[in-house]
Parts: C-alpha cells; structure tokens; sequence
C-alpha cells in the first residue's frame, strides 16, 4: 500500500472541493449495501441489512480536485445534488427514511482508491469522507466514474475522522455525535468489526474495515 | 455393550445437531459473471438464498475438519441486470449451504459439482487455496480472521470482541464475509474462469452457471432467522 494510496479522502475533507462540472444528462441512482449495526429515530437494529440510495442526474457529477494544507491531495468526481434515502431490513422490520437535504453526497477519489457516501456534518458541516459508507479495496479500486452502470465491492467505512491511520489516531469517532437527519429522525450508522495492531489501533486506512459492502451504479430510469 | 451404543448415540445427536425447529434463510450478496437460460451476464449483482429450517443443520467432520451444512430448503437467486431483477427458483436438491470455520470457507454447494460451486466467500481468493491461516498480524476479512482465531486465540488482540461474536454454527443470525469465488474451477495463471461445469444448475428461469472472471470481489454472506418475507 503506498503512501499516495493511504491519503485518500482526508484531504478532501480538510481542503474542501473544486468541482469542474461533467457532460451528459440521465437520471443516476447509487446505491450501497452492508451489513451492520445502525440507529434510527433512536431504535438500534444489530447487524442489520442497509441500503443507502442517492438518486441524481449525471449532469451533476463534478470532478475534484483538492490539496490539503500539508500537501496531501485527492481529485476524482463527486455528486452533492440529488436524494438520499436509507432502507433498514431487521427481521421482519423493513424501515424507510429519507435523509434530509445538503447531508449526503457521493464521492469517488481515483487518486487514492475509494469511493461511496461520504457526508456534511456537525455544526461546522465539515466533510466526513467515510461516513456514512465509504469503501475501499478489492474492485472498487477499478470503479472508472461515476456515470458508469455497474456492481462493485470493497472493504465497508462508517468512520468518522477517516482515515484513521493516516491521521495518527488509530481510531474512528463516535458517530452517535455526528447523527444524520432523516425524516425518522436521526440515523448512526456504526463499524463494530475492524482490525487492529497490537496496541489496538487500526492497522491500516484500506484493509482496516474487516466488513464489506457493494456499491452499484445504476444509469437511466 | 449398553454403554457403548449410549456413547454412540450421545455422539450421534451431537453430531447431527438436535437444534430447535426455526425458519432460517441463508444469504450471499455480491456479484458475478455467468449464464442463466442461454443468456450471459457479467457483473451482474445477485443474492442467492437457501431458506430452510434450523432443525436442518448438521455438523460433520470433512477432510478432518469440523463443518456446519444445511442440505434442505428452497434455494432462490435474485440476478440484477441493470434495473431488471430476475428471480429464479431453483430445482429442489441441488444447493446446499456449509460453513468450514477452520478453512474460513463459507457458501453454497452444489451436490455432484463440490461444496464451493456456485458461489464461495475465503480469506483470499481462492477456497482451499489459501494454505494455513497465517497468525501473528490481523487478517483482513471476517472469515480469515474467525479461522485466526480458531487457531490463535491470543491474536484476539488484533479484533474487537464483536468480531469474535460473529463465530457461528450456521444455526442462528450470522453475518460473514470474504473474497468471492464464483467458479468452479479457477485458473490462477491466467486469472480468468475458463469453463462450466458439464451440469447446469436448473432453475425454473433455465439453466444457470456461474464463471465469475475475478478473484478480487468480495461477498456478504448472512443467515437470519425468523420468516423473512416467505
């Protein structure tokens, strides 16, 4: 894993975005699954089966570009514009909510190998790259835009402060004090199962997350 | 002469399980490449089921290992081929699910074909591939990492205790996952999936093959108990 690799979206959130707008025009639905612990409305659903959907239109996937002030980078595409939405499966529980809008946005960073939902949260509606599902590895490493219909898995992030190794913390926040609004109130999403070195830390920004995830891209109707 | 058939039949129904009766279905997402009916696909995103009944799994001893399999239920896949999802109901007595925690092997089988054909999750690639299970440095996937700890239980300092609480025996909730296998025979040379197998499995949507052309997918695979949308 090179060092380049290991920057991933820590830059973005720290340099903000510069966005170059994109051709074309169809409707696009990104969609993730995973399976994990998550919250809504304050009801907590252990390993759960969770869908997160974006619905936009090509016309507004923008490339991006950005440095950080220590020199770090990141550049790839990103949609802001658009709907979210989460679908939860508990048992026979089937929960839907819709996510508020200007929280949601999907990303993809070529430079450094990872994409999926990424946030603006808190007060300070700083960018959470790996929240609330980020992925890394495996295919996803061969994801070759945005607007690209297709199926592909890595390694599942709901970090926040990701990436965690590359900040010197070894650890993920509390995503309890980060909660996304929805219209069933507010949603956590966590990540119960990582690896770690020794001293219990997570051992690495990629391979971290022991859990896994898809992400499809769906364009046209 | 007594005590020696009381021993046989303790083991008997240790062996053969003896759980409650409960609806469970069995699970793996992720994608793949194949035919179904004359018609190719690639990429394609699936889940194939096995929905059957707690009282169903057994635990056998294969090639000197411990594994957990359920051989009935009624096996469904769910192709999704850009917006169209196609559900195929398989032809009873063909799928089977096991898990082999000491091998970090867990998928469905297909009898008269081999227990990782169609659809395997590993800690590496390839099922039966991978050699020991390497210790002393986290491993990357929940399968490696739960056969790690099989044999390394100190290295419990690399995971969080909710890592280790995912062990199962295939009779409960269960959440695994791994690299995707998808072919019945690999070629690691020239990293594609040369061939089907001579017998398809059969669905009523037509027969269906799996060649997934990549090692480097990854899969979930879960078990949840209760009737799920029956």
């Amino acid at each position: 894993m090179s060092t380049r690799q290991k920057i991933l979206c820590a830059a973005v959130a720290a340099a903000g975005w510069l966005a170059v707008g994109m051709a074309a025009a169809a409707p696009v639905t990104y969609t993730t699954f995973v399976v994990t612990d998550v919250s809504l409305g304050g009801r907590f659903f252990h390993n759960a089966s969770v869908y997160l959907k974006f619905v936009g239109d090509t016309a507004d996937v923008q490339a991006f570009n950005v440095t950080a002030s220590d020199g770090k980078s990141g550049s790839g595409w990103q949609i802001t514009k658009g709907t979210a939405s989460v679908e939860i499966i508990s048992g026979r529980r089937v929960i839907r909510a819709n996510f508020l809008p200007d929280q949601i946005l999907v990303a993809f960073d070529s430079e450094n190998g990872g994409a999926g939902f990424s946030s603006l949260v808190g007060s300070d509606h700083h960018v959470e790259a790996g929240y609330p599902l980020g992925m890394t590895g495996t295919t996803i490493w061969s994801l070759p835009d945005l607007v690209t219909t297709g199926v592909w898995s890595g390694h599942a992030w709901s970090c926040i402060g990701y990436p965690p190794a590359l900040r010197g913390t070894g650890r993920c926040g509390d995503p309890a004090a980060y909660p996304l609004h929805t219209d069933h109130g507010p949603f956590v999403i966590h990540m119960p199962y990582f690896a770690t070195n020794a001293a219990g830390t997570i051992f690495d920004d990629f391979e971290g997350a022991l859990n896994d995830a898809l992400f499809s891209v769906l364009v046209g109707p | 002469m007594r005590r020696a058939i009381n021993v046989g039949f303790a083991l008997a129904v240790a062996i053969g399980g003896g759980a409650s009766a409960e609806p469970i279905v069995y699970s793996i997402h992720g994608d793949a490449d194949g035919e179904l009916d004359g018609r190719a696909f690639s990429g394609a995103q699936f889940r194939l089921e096995l929905r059957s009944d707690t009282v169903h799994t057994v635990t056998a001893i294969e090639n000197g290992v411990t594994v957990y399999r359920n051989d009935q239920g009624h096996a469904i896949l769910f192709l999704t081929r850009g917006a169209q999802t196609t559900v195929a109901h398989i032809v009873p007595n063909q799928i089977f699910v096991r898990y082999d925690p000491t091998n970090g092997v867990v998928g469905f089988g297909t009898h008269g074909i081999g227990p990782f054909y169609p659809v395997s999750l590993d800690w590496c690639g390839l099922p039966m591939g991978c050699g020991a299970i390497e210790t002393g440095t986290p491993e990357i996937t929940i399968v490696g990492a739960l056969a790690q700890l099989k044999v390394a239980p100190h290295d419990s300092v690399f995971y969080p205790a909710a890592v280790e609480a995912l062990a199962t025996e295939l009779r409960g909730r269960a959440l695994l996952g791994g690299f995707l296998d998808a072919c019945v025979s690999y070629d690691v040379i020239n990293l594609r999936c040369p061939s089907i197998p001579g017998t398809p499995i059969k669905t009523d949507q037509g027969d269906l093959y799996f060649q997934k052309q990549t090692l480097f997918g990854k899969g979930v695979f879960t078990a949840t108990v209760g009737r799920v949308g029956w």
